[in-house]
């Protein structure tokens, strides 16, 4: 009853939910956007077993933003959290070159899904702080976005201090720095996320 | 129980693995037939990272897709579920047995490692439900495979269970089990012990050693009595306990391993003993102010034996040659180290250089899986106002007001498919709530079966599309995911404390019309006496609904209400876990005996109860009632209409079938034949007024039918101690006709036969433990008036004037009503339910 109610004033006032799925393969960063947005600071993260769920609540829009693991035997988990996304959030080690035809292969999986046909898609193009890391728009080609007529997508920039072993060797000056600069970045982007659904609904 | 091992089929770890996911490394001795995802999902808990320890518990051979298959067939079954009234059921072989597995699941930090941390978990697959023991030893093994990971580490985890010795252990029936769970005292059954004690020889070490125990016999003893009625002292005699304990022997291993001979008892006499015994002195004889039980036990065949002042007759009693030809169960230097509680067996697992003491519970049914809490159940679950979604007949017996325990045990009883989801909470803890809801359903594995079988404690995604096929599944999650999509009826947080009752309950469960009581159509109405009150009609017609949407008739005053406020103060007056199963057993018996009538109302016959009669006198043979009593027809028909629905939908469940082929072998094997003894018992104990012939018939019936071993322990079975225990047959020693006096006497003597029935004759009250052994004294007398009288019974009780008699008959008559009840609970805080308890 409550729930309702508070949705219905919420259409009112503006308020709005939104059900964000975050995926990617393991290592990519999900955990630490999820902490990044949901506390502002930069985590350890170790490998997420699960999922993490957490609220995050960005200009009057509340984010349900699910973060589910990424390794290969668990990703057949993903299709359980599909039912009532209205964004998937797709993340990418934009170091790792080797593994990005595979989360091609996982992303357009993801997208091909009945569930997901309406989802906006927001791609994270993460680690941008390490050295060798692809380009926006690299990712964005490698991951033949710009093949996707129907839907809307937009790829960000970002990085966000992981606890990949590979970061661990750059400075902590420069962790610090482009964390500060991403995290703005992040919310870039769930902006465009609440922007895109806003439009869809009316 | 395996004596030959078989305490572990199957040992598993599984890894998360920081490129692939989660993964089954090993299976020990040889893979299981299930997929390894199920397994390994299972076992890596979401959420697992953010615990450092987590349990979760599953159960193998449920439905197909997690059925074992071994390749070799080297794991033969070889404990087979067994049906509650202890004997297997014809269709038993049909199904292969149910495996639990419990399972460690361990993230250890460590910044050095890729990723900065591993997960691992380590499973032991049994058939024993109590799987609680098998935790420390799970927890070494697990500490070994993190600091040398090899499959070596599983075959010691399995060679160690297997190895663990339990073939000591008593092996008790269903009845036994019953007389143990509901008494707290910690000798109950000591003498099952016995085959593990010291030969006879020993008797011959002489007077010292027979004084000595004696004397601990004796001090324990009395503190045991007392831990009963005065519970603040439990800590003191606990203390004295474990006194005794460490100075009888060194350890409990070696006790349980090395009783073969005389050694404990040389031990006993060494000055170091000596002492304790004189230490304890004080405390014994401070004991004996308050009970006087001591007497009774150790001089139990002589018929004088539990009248009297203590002390005296316990510093005379030392020396009785009686003593002699009776061996003291009791004495915990005899039982030693393996029963300092009778409710456990004692024994050990050697893992590596370690003995891990085994605390094996010995009352366990197979319902009841785990080191379940019913209070932590309730305690999370206790307020209405918690409680969204739809009412529901089938779920809301008390409509708005009926409490969410009640809903839960509805919806177990009724087939419901039910929830617990714990976010961010450990899967452990989500688990034991599942269990421990089994537990309630089927009152504590006493009553209902059919809970642990569709059970799912730990439940997760990766086979959700299978286990939510399961019909009336109960799953444990922890995955707020299972929230927004509902193929549950019944879903408990148990962060909150909230229950939510799916939307669409109506329509997957529509309502029959309500139980046509109180309405012409009854099949068998002659039940009830139809001069009964014609005003409560309306409340029938309210209460029992005419279809889906009438307001159930909420009262305040409902049974169920009163129950669990009952049960509720109890916990709040810190009564243990023990009283409160106990309670869930009865009211679970109850709903049962209800449910029996319901269904001869509805169909003129019942397939799991005796038949609805009140006592007959004009046959030639008066034959005696059965069935449920009501102490008011028109508060029993009303009970039974706000009842319906629930019956009705239980009647379609497996439990509901479990529970008619249970009584069907009753029938058969049971020990006690031919009538309802929990109908007598109730009778006696809440009927307002009674005729002499009844009462005289179900005495003598009683003194008739219960002369064996067995029958005395049926007997006992169906008086829970916190109801009275004997209190209320042992009122017939005050009856006025000599017959029923002397049936009680008979029936008494023969429980004195065995030493269970001596722990319940101690339990009554001064005033009839000295009636009973008067009158048993001037019937024996009576009866051998030549024979010579031995030494002790030299002061024969005088017989009491008749006037004192008639005196005591007319107390007795009001003890039979409700106001005694009254008295006597209200000391143990906890009334009987409204309606009786049987």
């Amino acid at each position: 009853m409550g729930a309702n109610l508070s949705k219905a004033l919420g259409k009112i006032f503006g308020n709005k939910e939104m059900r964000l799925l975050m995926l990617g393969l393991d290592a990519a960063g999900k955990t630490t956007i999820l902490y990044k947005l949901k506390l502002n600071q930069s985590v350890t993260t170790i490998p997420t077993v699960g999922f993490n769920v957490e609220t995050v609540t960005y200009k009057n829009v509340k984010f349900n933003v699910w973060d589910v693991g990424g390794q290969d035997k668990i990703r057949p988990l993903w299709r359980h959290y599909y039912t009532g996304t209205q964004g998937l959030v797709f993340v990418v080690d934009s170091q790792d070159r080797e593994r990005l035809d595979e989360a091609k292969q996982e992303l357009h999986r993801i997208l091909s899904d009945r569930e997901m046909k309406e989802c906006l898609l927001l791609v994270f193009a993460n680690k941008q702080d390490l050295p060798g890391a692809m380009s926006p728009a690299e990712v964005t080609e490698k991951l033949g976005l710009h093949k996707m007529k129907d839907r809307s997508w937009y790829v960000h920039p970002r990085c966000v201090h992981a606890s990949h072993s590979l970061l661990r060797t750059t400075t902590s000056l420069t962790l610090r720095r482009s964390c500060a600069t991403t995290g703005e970045g992040l919310f870039e982007g769930l902006q465009w996320l609440s922007q895109n659904v806003k439009k869809k609904t009316q | 129980m395996g004596s030959d091992g078989g305490h572990c089929s199957f040992v598993l770890l599984a890894e998360f693995d920081i490129l692939a996911g989660a993964q089954l490394k090993y299976q020990f001795p040889q893979p299981l037939g299930v997929d390894e995802s199920v397994l390994a999902m299972s076992m890596l808990p979401d959420g697992a990272e953010t615990q450092l320890d987590d349990w979760t518990i599953f159960f193998l051979n449920q439905t197909p897709f997690n059925t074992i298959s071994p390749v070799l067939a080297l794991d033969t079954p070889e404990v087979k579920t067994t049906a509650l009234m202890g004997e297997p059921t014809l269709n038993a072989n049909d199904k292969p047995d149910l495996l639990c597995v419990l399972n460690l699941v361990r993230t250890k930090h460590d910044a050095s490692l890729d990723r900065g941390a591993r997960v691992l978990a380590l499973a032991i697959c049994t058939r024993h439900p109590f799987i609680q023991i098998f935790k420390p030893v799970l927890l070494m093994a697990l500490d070994d495979y993190f600091s040398d990971p090899s499959q070596d580490c599983l075959a010691r985890l399995f060679d160690a269970v297997n190895s663990m010795d339990l073939s000591g252990a008593p092996v008790l029936t269903r009845n036994e089990k019953m007389v143990m769970r509901s008494s707290e005292r910690k000798d109950i059954f000591a003498e099952k012990f016995t085959h593990l004690a010291p030969p006879h020889q020993s008797w011959s070490n002489g007077k010292t050693a027979l004084q000595h125990r004696a004397t601990h016999s004796a001090e324990s003893f009395s503190s045991f009595e007392e831990g009963i009625l005065m519970r603040k002292d439990k800590e003191r005699e606990e203390a004295v306990i474990a006194v005794q304990q460490s100075t009888g022997q060194s350890s409990p291993s070696e006790a349980s391993f090395s009783l073969g001979g005389s050694a404990v008892w040389v031990g006993d006499e060494s000055g170091i003993d000596v002492g304790s015994g004189e230490g304890e002195e004080d405390d014994s004889i401070l004991s004996f102010v308050g009970t006087t039980v001591t007497g009774t036990n150790r001089r139990r065949r002589s018929t004088d034996a539990s009248s009297g002042s203590s002390q005296a007759h316990l510093k005379d009693g030392l020396l009785r040659p009686s003593m002699i030809n009776t061996p003291s169960y009791y004495d915990p230097q005899l039982r030693s180290g393996m029963a300092k509680d009778t409710h456990f067996y004692h024994t050990t697992v050697a893992y590596k250089d370690h003995q891990l003491p085994i605390k094996m519970p010995l009352g366990t049914f197979p319902e009841e899986v785990g080191d379940y809490s019913l209070i932590t159940l309730i305690k999370a679950f206790s307020f209405q106002t918690l409680v969204s979604g739809p009412s529901h007949p089938h779920l809301h017996t008390n409509g708005p007001q009926t409490h969410p325990i009640i809903i839960l045990f509805n919806a177990l009883v009724t087939g419901k498919r039910i929830i617990f989801l714990g976010h961010k909470k450990p899967a452990g803890e989500v688990s034991s709530f599942v269990l421990s809801a089994c537990a309630l359903g089927s009152g504590c594995g006493a009553v209902l079966r059919g809970f642990i079988e569709r059970s799912f404690p730990y439940a997760n995604l990766n086979n959700r599309d299978e286990w939510e096929a399961v019909p009336a599944y109960i799953a444990g999650v922890t995955n707020p995911i299972f929230k927004s999509s509902p193929t549950w009826d019944l879903l408990l947080d148990i962060s909150t404390g909230s229950v939510t009752v799916a939307k669409d309950i109506h329509s997957t469960y529509p309502v029959s019309a309500g139980m046509p009581l109180g309405v012409p159509g009854i099949v068998r109405s002659a039940t009830f006496s139809t001069e009964t009150s014609l005003g409560s009609e309306e409340d029938m017609a309210r209460a029992g609904g005419k279809d889906g949407k009438t307001d159930f008739g909420a009262k305040a005053d409902n049974a169920d209400n009163l129950f669990i406020e009952d049960i509720k103060s109890a916990i709040e007056y810190h009564y243990g876990e023990g009283l409160v199963r106990v309670r869930f057993t009865e009211y679970v018996l109850r709903f049962v005996r209800l449910a029996s009538r319901y269904e001869e109302d509805m169909t003129g016959t019942t397939k799991f109860g005796y038949p609805s009669y009140a006592f007959d006198t004009r046959l030639p043979n008066p034959r005696l009632g059965s069935g449920i009593v009501f102490n008011d027809d028109s508060a029993g028909r009303k009970e039974l209409a706000s009842n319906s629905h629930r019956i009705e939908a239980w009647r379609k469940t497996n439990s509901y079938e479990y529970i008619c082929a249970d009584f069907r072998n009753a029938q058969l094997v049971d020990a006690i034949q031919g009538f309802d003894v929990a109908h007598q018992l109730f009778r006696l104990r809440n009927a307002k007024t009674m005729t002499e012939a009844e009462v005289s018939a179900i005495m003598r019936t009683l003194a008739e039918n219960v002369k064996t071993y067995d029958q005395v322990v049926e007997l006992l079975a169906y008086l829970m101690p916190h109801g009275g225990g004997l209190l209320h047959l042992a009122f017939s020693l005050f009856h006025q006709k000599e017959s029923v006096r002397d049936a009680t006497v008979d029936l008494f003597n023969q429980l004195r036969a065995f030493p269970v029935g001596v722990m319940f004759l101690q339990a009554l009250n001064h005033f009839q433990r000295y009636a009973y052994v008067r009158q048993a004294h001037a019937r024996e007398k009576r009866m051998m008036p030549e024979q010579q009288q031995p030494p002790y019974q030299q002061q024969p009780l005088p017989p009491p004037p008749p006037q004192q008699q008639t005196q005591q008959q007319s107390h007795h008559q009001s003890m039979y009503g409700s106001s005694f009840n009254r008295t006597y609970s209200s000391d143990r805080m906890v009334t009987p339910m409204s309606n009786g308890a049987f």
